[in-house]
């Protein structure tokens, strides 16, 4: 049977977009949360090790 | 640097709060780890503990002054944190902040537990709780000083701090649990309620995502089994969706397969976007009826 090849670009989103972990729309430098949530990420892709444990 | 975290963890009560730290990353609750609820419950020991580990590496910086501590650390002029440590889904965080007047006019709630511990400094801050349905929410505020001494818990998912006026250098030890299937961090307008943004509840969905658009770009139709089993059972569902649409681009017949499963389990949550997505394509290309699978009547 000979299908179809469907466009990426014809399939749509959610309605509700999902950015990436730790991403923010409005920059709240020094609020709690985020920065350590943005921390995570900058930090994932360090080599582990370091720290108290 | 290695001197000073031995030296710190042989003092007393420092081993039993690590071995509960680690019990807390695999999942236990705060109260069936003592020796880390003592820090974050009540006011004593979790100073002491602090205390004796910047004792330790002043000691040992002014020793070796080209010496860093082995912390991952960040400073933005307002806030400086360092990640004491990470075992499993916990973190132990120590943060100070700089006195100044802070305001945002968004607050983010993320699927985590979160234990304040104020060991120094005073600040006038505000507990911003939200209530009602995802997409837009109620606030409610209560107003509370930080100062030595005090301890708080925060459901993440419902409840932030918000630091308004630090009067002097506010220093927390913190304590954090991710949730063990972290649903997405949502960013709320605090004036209208309005949800401003999703993020990833997890590095490892942002990360499959990211994987899955390059196998799509690749063009790799070697890879579609995967995307196809991605998208039938990741717990996240921005990533399922996006990891069906790349097996659609790159394999119909498995791509469509996957997209029927999921458009006839009226249980899953991307029955009704697979649904509309399944009759638009079907209308675009009736030859793909002969793919519908048996579990699918329709």
């Amino acid at each position: 049977m000979k299908l179809p090849t469907i466009d990426l670009a014809s399939l749509p989103d959610l309605n509700t977009l999902t950015g990436l972990f730790g991403t923010m729309r409005q920059p709240n430098p020094g609020h709690d949360d985020t920065i350590i949530v943005l921390m995570t990420i900058v930090y994932e892709t360090t080599p582990p090790g370091g720290g108290i444990i | 640097m290695q001197a000073a975290i031995d030296a710190w963890r042989a003092e007393p009560g420092v081993a039993a709060m690590l071995a509960d730290f680690v019990r807390f990353g695999d999942g236990a609750s705060l109260e069936q780890c003592p020796a880390l609820e003592a820090v974050f419950t009540g006011a004593g020991p979790g100073e002491v503990l602090v205390a004796s580990l910047t004792g330790h590496f002043c000691r040992a910086i002014a020793a070796n002054p080209l010496g860093h501590p082995p912390f991952r650390n960040g400073f933005d002029g307002r806030a400086s944190t360092m990640l004491l440590g990470k075992s499993g889904r916990a973190q132990l965080v120590l943060q100070a902040r700089e006195p100044g007047t802070f305001s945002a006019s968004a607050a983010t709630y993320t699927d985590m537990l979160r234990y304040d511990a104020v060991l120094a400094g005073r600040a006038q801050a505000r507990i911003l709780r939200i209530h009602g349905p995802d997409e837009l929410v109620g606030f409610s505020e209560e107003s509370i000083t930080l100062e030595r001494g005090v301890r708080l818990a925060f459901d993440c998912s419902r409840e932030t701090l918000m630091c308004e006026v630090v009067e002097t250098r506010l220093v927390t030890l913190r304590l954090l649990q991710a949730a063990e299937r972290p649903g997405p961090g949502r960013e709320y307008h605090r004036k209208s309620g309005k949800l401003l943004h999703r993020s990833a509840g997890t590095l490892a969905s942002s990360r499959r995502e990211m994987m899955a658009a390059l196998l799509g770009r690749m063009g790799r139709t070697e890879a579609a089994p995967v995307l196809a089993q991605m998208a039938l059972a990741e717990p996240e569902q921005s990533l399922r969706w996006q990891a069906l649409r790349e097996c659609l681009a790159l394999d119909t017949a498995q791509g469509f397969t996957a997209l029927a499963t999921i458009a006839c389990n009226q249980a899953d949550p991307l029955a009704h976007p697979a649904g509309a997505l399944r009759a638009q394509l079907l209308e675009t290309y009736p030859q793909l009826a002969a793919l519908e699978t048996e579990q699918c009547p329709a």
